[in-house]
This record gives C-alpha cells, structure tokens and sequence, in this order.
C-alpha cells in the first residue's frame, strides 16, 4: 500500500513538473482546410481536362487527368497527414479519459482474475486520471513540436509544387478555352466573315465625310443586313456565353485553390509557433480562403 | 484601326498571312506562352477579317487556323512537360506526408494509452479463455476440448504479442 501511494506521488509530482511544457492549439481549421483543399484541386484538374476534352484534346485531356491523379494523390496524403495532427491534439486532451479506460479494463480483468479491488482504488484512478491528463497535454504538445517541425520543410515544398501545378493548370485552362472557342466558331466562319465586311464598310462610309441621304440609306442596309446576320449568330453566342462563364468559374477556382495552398503552409508554420509560445491560433487567412473556396465549388458543381 | 483595315484581294491577304506565319514561326520557338498566345489570336484575328469568302481565301484562312491551333497545343505540351517534370518529387512528398501521419498516428495512440488497453484486454480474454478450458476438462468431449485449447493458444499468443511489440 505504501509503495502504491509513493508511486501516486510521484506521478503527481512528474505531472506538476510537465505542466506548462506546452499548449495544444486547435488543429480544427487546419484539417477542414487540407480537406476543403483537395475537393478545390480535384476540381480544378477535372473541370480543366473536360475543357481540354471540350476542345476535342482528348489525348492531351487524358495525359491530364494522369498527371492531375498525383496532385490528389498528395493531397490525399496531405488530409491525412493534417488529421493524424488533429489525433495527437484530441489524444493529448484526452489524457483522463485514457487512464479510465485502462482503469476499466483493468477492472474488468481483476474480476475475471477474482482479485478483489480494495476500496481506494477509485479514488487512485481519479488522482492518476488528474495526473495523467497534464502529461498527455504535455507529451502531445512535446510530439506535435516534433512533427511540425519535422515536417515544415516539406510543407513548403509540398504548397510550392502545388502552386506551380496550378499555374500550369491555369496556362492551360486559357489555351483550352481558346481552342474551344475555335471550335465554337467553326460553324459559323462565313457569317463572321461577311460581318466583319458590313462592319468595315461602315467603318468606310463614316470616314468619307457628310453624311447625305445616299449614305443614310446605304448605313440603313448595313444595319439590316448585320441584324440578320447577328441573328444567326446568336446559337453561337450562347455557346460562347457558357464558355466564358466556365472560363470564369475554373479561373477563380484555380486561383483560390493557389491561395489556399500558400494559406495552409502558413497555417502551418503558424501552428508550430502556438505549440512553442504556448498560445491558440486562429488562421483568418486560411479561414477566409476555406470559405471562398466552399462558395466556388458549389458554384464549380452547378455548372 | 485595325492592323487588317485596307487589305484587299488576294495578294494581300496572302501577303498578310506570311507576315503572320513568320511571327508565328518565331513565337513557337521562344519559351514565352504569352507572345504564342498573342500570335495565336492575332492569326484567329485574320480568319475573322479575311475577305471575300473565295475558295482561295478560305483556303488561307485554314492555314491560318492550323497555325493558330499548333500554337495553343504547342503551348499545352510546354506545360504538361512541366507538370510532368514535378510527378517524382510530388510522389516522394505524398509518400513523406503518409510516413508523417503514420507515424502521428502511433504516438496518438500511444498517448491514448491504447497498448496498455489492448494487453489488458488480451490477458483477460485469455484469463476467460482458460476459465472455459478448466470446465471442459471436467465435462466436455475429445473435439470441444482441442477448439478450447486452440482458442486458448489463439488468445495467449495475441497478448503475449502485444506485450512483446514496441
């Protein structure tokens, strides 16, 4: 019995000397922006190869989807990575809980032992759990310090990659709209054409002075002639209207997404500061980025 | 004004196209998407311009849509190339990033104790395992009493297994 409450002291002293070894930030909003991070970059490598498959690319459109399957591989790894750091956060705020559990299965195995439990043993469990808890909170700040640190360099390396996949992206989001466009306008190449005429001429006829009732009449013509034509543009219009609002969409997509990643490798540092300075943090940055990015994919999926 | 305005006939939209085609021509060789891309709209430019629609216009201005298309994919090859170039690297940091959350997993867990946990758990499973032994030894058959043994065998290997790993 005197052995068990000098080991109960000693907990309680380590327990007293780990106090204040460090905090454990909130690690919520990292996690939910690895996870928002990797819908925003699958989106955007497929809303870029169906542009590529739109402009009838469809071989290069495939070699996209290959290479964009290693930016969620990442990102895939990044989640878990940023969840695994969620796991040590709630473990160590869990320390009391744990000695309970133990308690309970090592109840459970007295019992099927027929040990007889003696009367101070619930009140050693709630001391340990108390003592327990400061050195989880400690060991998990001790281990998060390490795995930040560890994994800073890689972080950054990992956001540059990403940022220059996007930019890629992005390059190629633009010439694929271009070729759409193209396409768009096949059909249509003599109504172009001849508009281009009508406009020219009246280009012609503004610039040869005074305008008489001869040029009136011949603008009148024009205008006719053009209605019609616009006329028969117009299926091309709206193919070229959803073109564009595609275009607008996949480029604020891609360009948040860009932002995300250098907002979460900056979370990230910003986490390593809390865990050593022992305070919580709160990446408005990141915060902010997540919610730009929640309102674009929606937006990315209605379309 | 455009740089199209006053081209006339033949000739000079022919002539126009080879001044296109030379720039284009010097576009696809430097590494800059922007100056490609500017060439390519200024070619698209001159199929929207070109006039009358002739056979033989029409014919230039299919040259010039292929020129202004070889552009735009010669633009997305370039940038495929460089994606492709960072496929290694991004792998070795996915395959980091997975070791790292292994490996925090393990030390979450080892703060939630869970060792402790699974080898009580593991013990006691293999304390009532042996229980049902000593009751068949007194009243069970020759089969029932070679499954207890083996489950007993089965539960004091697990436990004896997880004291053991680190």
């Amino acid at each position: 019995m005197r052995s068990r409450s000098a080991w109960i002291s000693c907990v309680v002293f380590v327990a007293a000397l780990v106090q204040g070894c460090g905090t454990l930030p909130d690690t919520g909003s990292f996690a939910d922006a690895s996870v928002q991070l990797r819908s925003a970059l699958a989106s955007s490598g497929t809303a870029v190869a169906g542009e590529l498959d739109r402009a009838k690319q469809e071989q290069r459109a495939r070699t996209l989807r290959e290479l964009w399957a290693r930016v969620n591989t990442a990102a895939d790894a990044m989640v878990a990575y940023s969840e695994s750091v969620g796991g040590i956060v709630s473990a160590g705020k869990a320390g009391g809980e744990s000695v309970r559990q133990v308690a309970d299965a090592g109840a459970k195995l007295a019992d099927a032992a027929k040990i007889v439990l003696g009367p101070s043993i619930p009140g050693a469990v709630q001391l340990l759990a108390e003592a327990y808890s400061k050195i989880a909170e400690a060991r998990a700040a001790r281990a998060l310090d390490e795995a930040l640190q560890n994994m800073q360099p890689a972080v950054g390396r990992v956001s540059e990659l990403v940022a220059l996949q996007l930019d890629d992206l992005h390059g190629i989001l633009v010439a694929s709209s271009e070729l759409v466009d193209i396409e768009i306008e096949k059909p249509y190449s003599k109504e172009i054409s001849y508009l281009s005429q009508l406009r020219q001429q009246r280009r012609a006829l503004y610039e040869t002075g005074p305008l008489t009732a001869a040029i009136g009449q011949q603008l009148q013509q024009l205008d006719a002639a053009e209605r019609t034509i616009l006329a028969k543009l117009e299926p091309m219009q709206k193919d070229r209207s959803a073109a564009q609002e595609r275009l607008k969409n996949a480029r604020a997509l891609i360009a948040t997404a860009r932002q995300g990643v250098m907002d979460w490798s900056a979370a990230h540092y910003q986490l390593l500061g809390a865990v050593r300075a022992g305070r919580t943090v709160e990446p408005r940055a990141l915060l902010q980025t997540i919610t730009e990015l929640r309102d674009l994919l929606k937006r990315a999926r209605e379309l | 004004m455009s740089e199209f305005d006053g081209i006339k006939g033949f000739d000079g939209w022919s002539k126009k196209l080879e001044e296109l085609l030379v720039a284009a021509a010097k576009a696809s060789q430097t590494a800059g998407h922007a100056e490609r891309f500017e060439q390519s709209r200024r070619l698209r430019e001159f199929i929207r311009e070109s006039h009358p629609t002739t056979p033989d216009i029409e014919a230039l201005d299919e040259i010039a849509k292929k020129a202004a298309i070889g552009l735009l994919e010669q633009s997305i090859d370039d940038r495929l190339k460089s994606m492709a170039e960072r496929d290694a690297e991004l792998a070795q940091l996915a395959k980091q990033f997975g070791d790292a959350a292994s490996s925090a997993k393990a030390t979450a867990a080892s703060i939630r104790l869970e060792r402790a946990k699974k080898a009580l758990v593991a013990i006691n499973d293999g304390i009532l395992k042996m229980k049902e032994l000593r009751e068949l030894l007194k009243t069970g058959s020759d089969q029932d009493l070679a499954k207890a043994l083996d489950k007993a065998i089965e539960v004091s290997q697990s436990a004896r297994r997880l004291i053991e790993s680190r």
